[in-house]
């Protein structure tokens, strides 16, 4: 067999397995399997056990199952509670404010508990509500908490930027400075955005009353503080040892999953069963994330080996209009992939396969990568298949009135600023890169 | 006979998935003692490095199994959801024959194999200074390649028995 027509048979076979609903994991070592197998590979068992090895014993990877442990954890220390409580006294008296609020938390704490999808649910479950008692428009509110919660999975410390950057070969710490700007920039887009629509037309974001805001100043001021510092203190520990050059971003990640374990005791709400709990579900998150890496890298290694790597690298240098041309069919190839395919999969397959396209198109190998999971998480919130939607829809009350209807008209406007703010990152790539170059070594 | 040994290999699952969910609070512990050895103590742990990612190989190895006996893998459901009950168990049954037993049988092989020899030859880790025996590692791993080989088997064979119409009880409710 050629190499274009195994590279036609094999990606089509992944989406057609994948697709019809066999678990990615399997279905990508499976038919890593079966082409090595008929292509007459040496040594199959050989090939397979040290693409697992390689992946088992990354120690970059172990930043994954420690952040995820941490995000767990930081969920029942009740902080995204109180900091939703302290915006809704200093923010909810504005037109839309409890939407702003909503986005900002997705900002701040969703960063932290950044695992697949719990930030979405975990926003719906504490803004969601809130809004909607309050008079807010259904689009406006489910469209806050999806771009929101969305956030999360790119707002460092993520775990997409985690299992990104070994499989790309970028460093998770560049990778972390490299997204906090982006990050930031679509918060304050959506906040900006809510803002303004609501100001226009405040029946879709009513302020609310002014006596249950009511609170003495330093009472105001407390709530502030208790809410916003600890998450706070915990990101910039988190990432400030890594952008000085104190610690890697595993042993970063581990001293953030310890500082989580103290801010439940703080809580008072830590336990022996919460400790088992959190342990139990870090364990399963990890174990099936690291097994997609398993199949994807059998997947990739055998793809690669058959020279797979070069017919494609040949139809997207082929594209017209030079670099970019090249560059705009990869992002639309890994959009439409994201509306389909959990963004864990898309990292682990496609990412082997692009980047070195985007290094010899000669993009910065940071900036590229940014790009990609800023991609990616628009990807998450992108109806028909929207992972944002899905999550949200799990916790939805029949009395809410939401349909899903609402949802798509709900994030359809924050999809159109994640597109605005690619552009801002195409036009001045300094707001991704310029961070990554302060750090300490 | 069949129902006791498909109750054994749910129960080795389940309970090794859990003990290793523990190494994580251990890794946790390992590291923090690592970075505050450095900078509080002074001392550098030689073993940290290596001890770190053999604690990860192990947790996400058993995990698999128990991620598998509780099917809580990532699997997009647009068009599996709306299949009948039997078409699911057809359209698993002839997937994990074709794909995840030949797939893993080949990974276990390629296991024992490298297994076989780091043992002969007292293989040892070049990744850091502390250059530990790399043997005991390849074996837990080998263990736990198996052990999910044989999950895999009995969630293949659970699927059969339920297509024929012989339902196998679970220990696991909920799916389907």
């Amino acid at each position: 067999m050629s190499p274009e027509v195994l590279t036609i048979v094999m990606l089509s076979s992944v989406m057609v397995v994948v697709i019809t609903g066999f678990p990615l994991a399997f279905g990508l070592a499976g038919i890593a399997l079966v082409s090595a197998y008929v292509a007459g590979l040496e040594g199959i068992p050989a090939l397979l056990y040290f693409d697992a090895w390689g992946i088992l014993t990354s120690y970059p990877f172990l930043a994954a199952p420690l952040f995820i442990f941490m995000g767990l954890m930081l969920e029942r220390s009740g902080i995204s509670e109180r900091l939703f409580g302290a915006m809704h006294v200093w923010l909810g008296g504005l037109s839309g404010g409890l939407a702003m609020s909503t986005v900002l938390i997705g900002a701040i704490i969703a960063a932290c508990v950044g695992v697949i999808g719990a930030s979405v649910t975990m926003l719906g479950l504490i803004a969601l509500p809130a809004m909607l008692k309050r008079g807010y428009s259904k689009e406006i509110s489910t469209g806050a908490v999806c771009a929101g919660g969305s956030l999360g999975i790119l707002i460092p410390p993520s775990i997409m930027l985690v299992l990104y950057g070994p499989t790309a070969g970028i460093s998770v710490g560049k990778l972390f400075m490299g997204a906090i700007v982006p990050g930031f920039i679509l918060a304050g887009l959506y906040a900006a955005y809510i803002g303004i629509r609501c100001g226009i037309k405040p029946q879709l974001g009513p302020p609310a009353l002014a006596e249950e805001r009511a609170a003495p100043m330093h009472v105001k001021f407390r709530m502030l503080v208790t809410g916003l510092l600890p998450p706070l203190l915990l990101i910039l520990a988190v990432l400030g040892s890594i952008f000085f050059g104190i610690a890697p971003p595993t042993e970063a990640a581990a001293v953030g999953a310890f500082a989580a374990v103290l801010l439940v005791v703080a809580n008072r709400s830590f336990s022996l069963g919460v400790l088992k709990q959190t342990a139990y579900e870090a364990m399963r998150v990890t174990a099936f994330a690291l097994l997609i890496a398993v199949g994807a890298k059998m997947f990739t290694g055998t793809f690669m080996c058959l020279g797979g790597g070069h017919v494609i690298k040949d139809i997207v240098l082929s594209m017209p209009f030079g670099r970019w041309g090249a560059f705009a069919v990869i992002m639309l190839i890994l959009f439409i992939l994201g509306m389909f395919i959990d963004w864990i999969g898309i990292v682990f397959v496609m990412v082997p396969m692009v980047t070195p396209i985007g290094a010899q198109l000669g993009f910065d190998p940071v900036w590229f990568a940014v790009m990609i999971c800023v991609n990616l998480q628009m990807s998450f919130m992108t109806p028909p298949f929207a992972y944002a939607i899905f999550f949200l829809k799990g916790i939805l009350k029949p009395e809410w009135g939401v349909e899903t209807m609402h949802m798509i008209r709900g994030v359809i406007p924050f999809i159109i600023l994640v597109m605005v703010s690619l552009g801002l990152f195409i036009a001045w790539p300094q707001l991704v890169l310029w961070l990554p170059t302060k750090m300490i070594r | 006979m069949l129902r006791r040994i498909l109750k054994a290999i749910d129960t080795i699952s389940e309970y090794s998935g859990k003990l290793v969910a523990w190494l994580l609070v251990v890794l946790v512990a390992e590291l923090m003692w690592d970075v505050t050895a450095r900078y509080v103590f002074g001392i550098a742990t030689k073993w940290s490095f290596d001890i770190s990612y053999m604690i990860g190989a192990t947790v996400v190895i058993f995990g698999a199994s128990y991620v598998l006996l509780h099917r809580s893998h990532v699997r997009i459901d647009i068009l599996y959801s709306r299949y009948s009950p039997k078409a699911k168990l057809l359209y698993d049954i002839i997937l994990m024959s074709v794909f995840f037993v030949p797939a893993v049988s080949f990974l276990l092989r390629g296991s024992i194999d490298t297994t076989i020899y780091a043992v002969k030859v007292h293989e040892f880790s070049h990744t850091s200074f502390w250059q530990p025996p790399i043997y005991p590692l390849r074996i837990i791993l080998s263990i736990g390649i198996a052990l999910l080989l044989l999950q895999g088997i009995a969630t293949l064979v659970r699927d059969v028995s339920a297509f024929l119409g012989h339902e196998l009880p679970s220990e696991i409710a909920g799916r389907l």
